[in-house]
């Protein structure tokens, strides 16, 4: 899992979107699996890199969960049953099948997020680059989407994720592309980035309060108590959750 | 004249489209010039409560109201949203739905036009408040041309010009990155210091508040007041995990550590913070004995991108 951060107007979103082929590069190459990328079509990247934009709204189209989360395949010409089949199969992963027949707008703002992320991940493609995916959520609902992503990534599809959220970097990402200005200032892990003054302020972050309290503490190097922390985190109390 | 700005006695309400009351028993007294912050997780009540002072509730939203509710002294249900609005200002979550000038400057000048402010006056108080704010430059900018944390101090000097008693924030931090959150926070509390007038922030990132004092934390979760006390009491109980709201990090750190939370250590900041030796050396022991995450399997490379450009 990546977390890819920065300023707003940093051209984080604007990556994605040429990764994805809504908008086409001026120059240089994207490789996927080692393949260019360029002489693919939005619709043909979409099967490889599936993209989640931040708000459910303006993604959902369809009045029924079922149809929402079928709508790609549909329009990719897959037979009913098989339709019917990978639907359900993607609903039950995302903890959505109970709701299939549900309208979308019985659902909350959390539950809608799920929708899009299912309806994307039913093409099954490897990655899936998500815009703010807990963006308005508490931490409940944080946690939920988190986990949920974190199952997915267990799987083996590849999770990139724009925020702007400390936390859910230092819990999840394993490493971080930090973006100023329209370019790529750091590539490395996030306790790495999160104790970087530099980096931070450059990319309008926040250091870790984790990391004062290392240096409060006389410990020797802070950075590795923020990874230490993480890793405590990861294998001790995350998997109770 | 009352000492409280605030004052819910026995409160409860209920939106006309719900079957259940949203907020039950609320007792809840804010003095003039304090600074709170409400905390819950979504749904507890929060918004409602915001909602309520500011007179959205019952002027927008309808529903029934029991118990009774005083702003400066006066039953909110005999007052107009007019009268409101002169006490409390509200600072919206989406500054984008605050906005009702062309520019910055029309857009501060509103509260004052409503009020029938001579021109000069007029004047003379957008430049004082666009001052205060760091706005100077921009009075003649557009929206569209303001960042987030911009449009937030528009916002914020669009109450400010109307010398109110109360400024309530809803979710102040929703929008912003974290290191304008951060200023968001300070300018709060300059603001705070220098009108004199109450306070109240709408949050559940507890730690990015705390990151300037607050005087108490109401803790609120299904529609009722779990806690009302100072920070310190605050993070030194169960009420937050219980409740589903996250506790700063430092904390955290500090629990997996063994060292014990107390008021008697100043939890709420990390700049007041008191760890003895042995609570340091319990830190540095917890840091130096964490098992490592054998999680480092090689990854193949899926998506490489070379010397990209995008105009």
């Amino acid at each position: 899992m990546v977390a890819i951060v920065g300023t707003n107007g940093a051209g984080k979103s604007t990556f994605s979107k040429v990764i994805c082929g809504m908008e086409k590069e001026n120059a240089g190459e994207i490789l996927f699996c080692g393949k260019n990328f360029a002489d693919l079509s939005i619709k043909e990247r979409a099967e490889h890199v599936g993209y989640v934009m931040q708000n459910p709204n303006q993604m959902i189209s369809q009045v029924m969960i079922f149809d929402e989360v079928a709508m790609g395949l549909r329009l990719r010409g897959v037979p009913e049953d098989e339709v019917k089949e990978r639907v359900e199969k993607t609903l039950k992963i995302c903890g959505l099948y109970k709701m299939r027949n549900w309208p979308v707008s019985a659902l909350s703002y959390g539950q809608k997020k799920r929708v899009t992320i299912c309806s994307i991940l039913v093409l099954e493609p490897e990655m899936i680059i998500l815009d703010e995916p807990t963006a308005g959520q508490d931490y409940r609902n944080y946690t939920r989407i988190m986990e949920f992503l974190k199952g997915l990534n267990e799987r083996g599809i590849t999770i990139v994720m724009i925020t702007h959220d400390m936390h859910l970097m230092l819990e999840y990402a394993d490493r971080s592309i930090v973006f100023s200005e329209g370019e790529i200032i750091a590539d490395k892990s996030c306790a790495e980035v999160l104790t970087d003054k530099e980096t931070v302020d450059k990319a309008s972050l926040k250091e870790t309060s984790l990391y004062h309290l290392a240096l409060n503490c006389g410990t020797e190097d802070g950075t590795a108590f923020v990874q230490n922390f993480i890793d405590y985190e990861r294998g001790n109390v995350r998997k109770d959750v | 004249m009352s000492d409280y700005i605030i004052e819910f006695k026995n409160f409860g309400f209920k939106y006309r489209a719900q079957a259940e009351p949203t907020l039950y028993n609320i007792d809840l007294k804010i003095k003039k010039g304090e600074k709170i912050l409400i905390a819950g997780p979504s749904g507890c009540g929060k918004s409602t409560i915001a909602s309520l002072i500011n007179g959205l509730i019952p002027f927008s939203y309808k529903g029934e109201m029991t118990g009774s509710l005083l702003i400066n002294g006066k039953e909110s249900r005999d007052m107009s949203i007019f009268d409101i609005s002169h006490i409390v200002g509200t600072v919206l979550q989406d500054s984008d739905a605050q906005f009702v000038g062309m520019t910055v400057a029309e857009d501060l000048a509103f509260a004052l036009e409503n009020d029938c402010i001579h021109q000069d006056r007029m004047k003379e108080r957008v430049n004082e408040v666009a001052k205060i704010l760091d706005l100077g430059d921009l009075k003649n900018h557009a929206p569209s041309e303001l960042s987030g944390g911009q449009k937030q101090r528009v916002s914020v000097g669009g109450v400010m010009v109307s010398d109110v008693d109360l400024f309530l924030f809803d979710e102040p931090l929703a929008n912003l990155d974290p290191k304008t959150g951060k200023q968001a926070i300070e300018l709060i509390d300059e603001l705070q210091k220098r009108t004199g007038a109450a306070v109240i922030i709408i949050e559940h990132r507890i730690e990015d508040v705390l990151h300037r004092p607050v005087d108490r934390v109401i803790l609120l979760n299904e529609g009722r007041i779990v806690s009302d006390t100072t920070p310190d009491e605050l993070l030194s109980s169960q009420n937050l995990e219980m409740c589903g709201v996250r506790e700063p990090l430092y904390l955290s750190a500090l629990k997996y550590a063994g060292v014990p939370i107390e008021p008697s250590i100043r939890p709420a900041s990390l700049n007041d913070l008191v760890l003895s030796n042995e609570d340091k050396d319990k830190v540095n022991y917890f840091y130096s004995h964490v098992k490592k995450n054998k999680d480092t399997r090689e990854n193949e490379e899926m998506l490489t991108v070379k010397n990209l450009s995008f105009t």
